[in-house]
């Protein structure tokens, strides 16, 4: 169209300044020419010079389009050219795509009627930009936009369907996946789908499709088989969605792609029937341990053979562990500084595992596995990477294999081999390879050693050089028989010159090693050393001699006995001489025959301990002479074995007569001596008392204060006379008692008046509490005589104004307890133990005229003893003494036959001493003391055949109860049954000791019945 | 009953042939005869007529039991007690002493303030009392 140049140049202006006064951008759109004139920012937005109106669209790269359809809007349906058309723009909403700008959201306003400038007419159309309120749009369609580039990388066909009227469209891939060309499948339609689709998979993938256009899902989905051209199958995976709604908001449009899948698929299957053998390979190994971890290290697979060997169960690891407890952590520390130092930067925790199985490479290493119950297993372990189709990796793989018993196998193999290897080096013993013609042809060090020459020297020279000259014939004449097939091998002791010409004893063995054909190669010698064996044989022989010297100058007799036949097998002069006989009589003779009957028991007893404890405790007996006079002896003994195995007796025979004769010599003098002195005594304290009591006329104060110091001390002096001749008499066996029944209250009668002028001068009352009639069996006199001493020593150590108490009551057994009770001071515990012991007196601290003859107590339980009696005793310090006697009320022995043996267990283990008594309460009637009290008062009231006695009780030691029993009962065996170490002189003087804690009860049964056959017998 | 008045003490120690004397006479007012030895005794006693006779039963020469042995067949002895003073003190031995005429034993050393109470009692014993 002509165009007047000044007018349409005028024309512009206007026009141009027109539009610069719109603040939005703006356009005026010339339908006629199809042009555009653009205001400053809509020539910006649409890409072209400002200056350079009218613009004619097709000189414009311009593509506009509505938000809900990717497709350009034809040039009709532009808003500018409907504007054009008449119609009113409001909010009209279009996106430009100009040139590489990103696209511009816009929205459009116009009036729609164009204005006329001349004979040019247009419309003007404003814009506002709404990008950034779309922006999750344009987000959107930038997906688009990779979405388009993604299918095209994907290879993937599209496919676009109008659900309401079935317009079907599909790119050239969508035919390809099924080896056709588009042209090929023309016309497309909804059937095409359906027609190459696997019928087994149309339903289903039908459903899928209607679930989403339902609404149901967010995208349709599914896989399904298509027929190839060529007639195979091909896998194809379908994804698609609605992507627009009609006006009432019903589905119109969906689109998607499709990709051949068969590959994927198959690598699926495949992987799925490998992974299931895998899994079951895992599950089924018991013996492997195989453990799985995700690329952190957490652990996803532990199989049954991880369970065994390490001890954790599945449900303890999987998901929750790393591998890393399973590890001896100084190991993981030590690898993970080696593999830092390796690669120069630092590798630790997990990676230490997985470094190298990361890098591509599996590793198999040795490690050691901590099991749960902290016990170590040396394991091989193989660690790989798991990794998908990509090479990427996706876990770790470890497969350990326990070696702990293997290594240790191996271990014990490589042992051997170098023992083998090193016998002949290391060996203690020389050994050597010998030439037929006697060379040393190879020596081990043990040889050098013990010839003191170097392998160099030895082995320039030849045995014969080095052997004694009295034992090289000897040693050849072996050699020979073995050379000559003779003997297999021959063993000699021979002699060796050392370097220094020193002679050695040695063992030789040699062995001669011949070829496949049996002919002699050379000899094997086998030399050990045994100068000093052999010495000390030499040695043993000299001290043999030297015991020979002593056995036959020994003044005490030693015989040797064969202890089952009891034949005499040596004796010695000094056992022979005394006897009368001569040496081969004596030798024919038993010790059984050489002592007198009455020493049976003892010898019986004797044997017993040999048996047990393998000697007896000395004891003394007597031996017959020849002429039938006898002489006393000191007997122990010791059980042996000869070399043989025999049994034999040493024994020792000390002849006692001279010591017996100077103990009666001694006992003589004692006797002889008091005696003599009591005559004196009588008169001096009878002349003394004369001058006190006045009878003589008045004394003088002073005088008499003197006299009766004096007399005083002289009737102390005829009491210790007086003990000293009970004493001596009680000892020698010559007190003799007369034991008949006695009415016991006039008797206890006579005590208290006899002794009631001594109580009343310690001012001291003496209650008899008991008034029960009751006959005794007993001496009276003697049982007088304990029991005023018994109440004097109460007197003396009652205080001033108190009381002590004289008490009887019938005891067990038919027997009756007398007790004399003071409220004194007690004896002190450091005195108990000396109580009954002659010459025993508590410390000096009590004033002189408390003082005794320390004899008094050691008669009482002398004269008690002999009277068949038990005397005891039990004492708190600062609240009194209680001293008890037990007499027969009359002398029947129980009938033990019938009777089971009745033992008192002192301990205060009650648990124990149920033990105890359970093990043997069938045959032994127990009875228990829990402390020492309760023992003393089950003592005084009961007779008991054994006393198991345990030290440690809660009220003090058990070597007290021992002491008083020993001394009081000494025929009652004590078994000490303690947990701690038993003083020596307890050991030495009870039945026997058992020590708890070695103790089994066994023995403790065995021990009680040994001891009471033992009395049986 | 006849009062214990005339006793014969046979002792051969001098001390106590004292003592007794002192205490015999001093305090249980009898009348004595010490004799040394049993010859003397068996001289001087007839003749002292004595109610008890206390005889000791070791000394040299004649010794208790000796002594009275020679008296009983001097003199009738059977209204007078006899009572051994001995050191001895076995039962047996009171017994055989009893079984031999003795009424009883005093046991040495005896108290001086008390023998003439027990010779009372003896006294009294041996005439069944």
């Amino acid at each position: 169209m002509p165009v007047n140049h000044d007018n349409s140049q005028n024309d512009h202006s206007q026009r141009k300044s027109l539009l610069e006064l719109i603040p939005n951008a703006a356009l005026a759109y010339d339908g006629d020419r199809d042009a555009f004139y653009f205001n400053a920012l809509a020539a910006q937005w649409f890409g072209v010079d400002h200056s350079a109106d009218p613009v004619e669209r097709s000189s414009l790269i311009l593509q506009v389009s509505k938000h809900d359809d990717p497709h350009p809007l034809d040039s009709e349906n532009t808003p500018w050219r409907r504007a054009w058309n008449g119609e009113k723009i409001q909010s009209f909403e279009v996106i430009l795509n100009v040139g590489d700008q990103n696209p511009r959201f816009i929205q459009c306003y116009s009036n729609g009627i164009s204005n006329n400038y001349n004979s040019t007419s247009s419309v003007v159309v404003t814009m506002i930009d709404i990008s950034t309120t779309n922006s999750d749009y344009l987000a959107l369609l930038n997906d688009q936009a990779q979405m388009r580039s993604i299918i095209d990388v994907m290879h993937a066909g599209t496919w676009q369907w109008n659900l309401q009227t079935g317009e079907t469209s599909i790119n050239e891939r969508w035919a390809q996946i099924a080896g056709y060309s588009i042209e090929e499948l023309s016309p497309v339609t909804v059937d095409t789908w359906s027609k190459f689709t696997h019928p087994d998979d149309v339903k289903e993938s039908r459903q899928l499709l209607n679930e989403h256009i339902a609404g149901k899902t967010s995208h349709y989905s599914s896989v399904f088989r298509m027929k190839h051209k060529h007639g195979h199958w091909v896998w194809v995976q379908s994804r698609g969605r609605v992507y627009q709604w009609d006006t009432q908001g019903k589905p119109l449009w969906m689109a998607g792609t499709n990709l051949d899948v068969s590959n994927v698929r198959a690598a699926e299957i495949e992987a799925r029937s490998s992974q299931a053998y895998m899994q079951a390979l895992i599950d089924s190994s018991s013996d492997i341990a195989i453990i799985a971890t995700d690329t952190e290290g957490l652990i996803t697979v532990f199989n049954t053979g991880a369970e065994k060997l390490l001890g954790y169960s599945e449900q303890d690891v999987v998901g929750k562990l790393t591998p890393a407890p399973f590890h001896l952590e100084s190991e993981a520390i030590v690898r993970g500084k080696e593999l830092s130092e390796a690669v120069g930067y630092e590798v630790s925790g997990f990676d230490v595992f997985i470094h190298t199985a990361r890098n591509g490479k599996s590793e198999t290493r040795k490690w050691t596995y901590v099991c749960k119950s902290g016990e170590h297993r040396r394991v091989s372990l193989t660690v790989s990477a798991m990794r998908d189709e990509d090479r990427k990796v996706i876990g770790f793989l470890g497969i350990a294999i326990d070696e702990t018993a293997q290594l240790a196998a191996e271990e014990q193999a490589q042992l051997a081999a170098q023992r083998f290897a090193g016998a002949f080096d290391s060996t203690a013993v020389g050994m050597a390879l010998v030439s037929l013609d006697g060379r040393w042809m190879e020596v081990n060090d043990a040889l050098c050693e013990m010839l003191e020459y170097s392998r160099e020297e030895l082995l320039v020279t030849d045995f014969q050089t080095l052997t004694h000259p009295d034992d090289l014939q000897n040693d050849l004449k072996l050699l020979e028989k073995l050379l000559a097939g003779e003997i297999p091998n021959y063993q000699m002791e021979k002699r060796y010159f050392r370097k220094t010409g020193a002679l050695i004893q040695s063992k030789l063995w040699v062995a001669l090693v011949r070829n496949r054909l049996g002919e002699p190669l050379h000899f094997v010698s086998q030399i050990q050393n045994i100068t000093d064996e052999y010495l000390a044989k030499k040695a043993l022989q000299s001290s043999e001699g030297r015991l020979r010297g002593l056995f036959d100058l020994s003044p005490v007799g030693i015989s040797l006995m064969d202890f089952k036949t009891g034949k005499q097998l040596e004796a010695n002069n000094a056992l022979i001489a005394p006897t009368g006989y001569s040496r081969k009589e004596f030798m024919a003779l038993t010790d059984r025959e050489l002592t007198p009957r009455e020493y049976a028991p003892l010898i019986k007893n004797s044997i017993e301990q040999l048996r047990t404890i393998g000697r007896f405790t000395p004891f003394e007996k007597e031996y017959i002479r020849k002429d039938g006079t006898r002489y006393p002896i000191l007997a122990q003994g010791i059980l042996m074995k000869d070399p043989t195995g025999r049994e034999v007796v040493w024994s020792l025979a000390e002849n006692i007569s001279d010591r017996k004769r100077l103990d009666q010599i001694k006992s003589e003098f004692v006797s002889t001596v008091s005696h003599e002195l009591r005559t004196p005594l009588t008169s001096i304290s009878g002349a003394l008392s004369l001058v006190i009591s006045g009878v003589l006329g008045e004394v003088n104060e002073e005088v008499c204060a003197m006299l009766k110091i004096a007399a005083k001390s002289s009737a102390r002096l005829s009491a210790l006379v007086n003990d000293l001749l009970d004493m001596d008499k009680l000892l020698a066996g010559k007190m003799d008692l007369k034991i008949e029944h006695v009415d016991l209250l006039p008797l206890l009668d006579e005590t208290v008046s006899g002794i009631a002028s001594f109580a009343q001068s310690h001012e001291v009352e003496i209650v008899q509490v008991e008034n029960t009639p009751m006959k005794i069996h007993t001496d009276s006199t003697r049982l007088i005589q304990v029991l005023t001493n018994l109440l004097s020593n109460a007197c003396k150590h009652s205080e001033r104004g108190g009381k002590v108490e004289l008490h009887h009551a019938a005891g067990p057994d038919n027997s009756v307890i007398l007790s004399v009770v003071d409220h004194g001071k007690g004896i002190p515990k450091e005195f108990r133990s000396r109580i009954f012991q002659k010459f025993a007196q508590a410390d000096g601290s009590d004033s002189s005229d408390k003082k005794g003859t320390g004899l008094g107590l050691a008669i009482c339980k002398e004269l008690i003893e002999r009277m068949g009696g038990v005397i005891g005793y039990e004492s708190h310090e600062e609240k009194g003494s209680h001293f008890w006697i037990r007499l027969p009320r009359a002398r029947t022995q129980p009938n033990k036959d019938n009777q089971k043996p009745v033992v008192l267990h002192v301990e205060d283990d009650v648990e124990f001493a149920k033990l105890v008594s359970l093990q043997i309460n069938n045959w032994v009637s127990m009875d228990l003391a829990t402390d020492l009290a309760m023992a003393n008062r089950k003592i005084r009231e009961n007779h008991y055949d054994l006393i198991l006695l345990d030290l440690f009780l809660p009220d003090g030691s058990g070597e007290a109860l021992w002491e008083s029993l020993h001394l009081s009962q000494a025929d009652v065996p004590i078994v000490i049954l303690s947990g701690h170490e038993v003083p020596r002189r307890l050991a030495n003087n009870v039945a026997a000791v058992l020590v708890k804690d070695e103790t089994t009860l066994p023995r403790i049964i065995s021990t009680l019945q040994h001891i009471f056959e033992m009395g049986e017998a | 009953m006849r009062r214990l008045q005339r006793i014969v003490h046979v002792e051969d120690d001098e001390s106590i042939r004292a003592i007794a004397k002192v205490a015999l006479e001093r305090v249980g007012s009898f009348t004595l005869l010490s004799c040394a030895s049993g010859n003397e005794a068996l001289e001087k006693t007839a003749q002292f007529a004595p109610d008890m006779i206390l005889l000791d039963v070791m000394m040299p020469g004649l010794d208790g039991p000796t002594t009275l042995k020679k008296l009983r067949e001097t003199m009738d002895l059977t209204e007078v007690a006899i009572v051994f003073m001995t050191a001895k003190v076995q039962s047996s031995e009171i017994e055989y002493y009893k079984s031999i005429g003795a009424c009883n034993v005093v046991l040495k050393p005896f108290d001086v303030m008390t023998l003439s109470e027990q010779l009372g009692k003896y006294w009294t014993e041996f005439n069944g009392e």
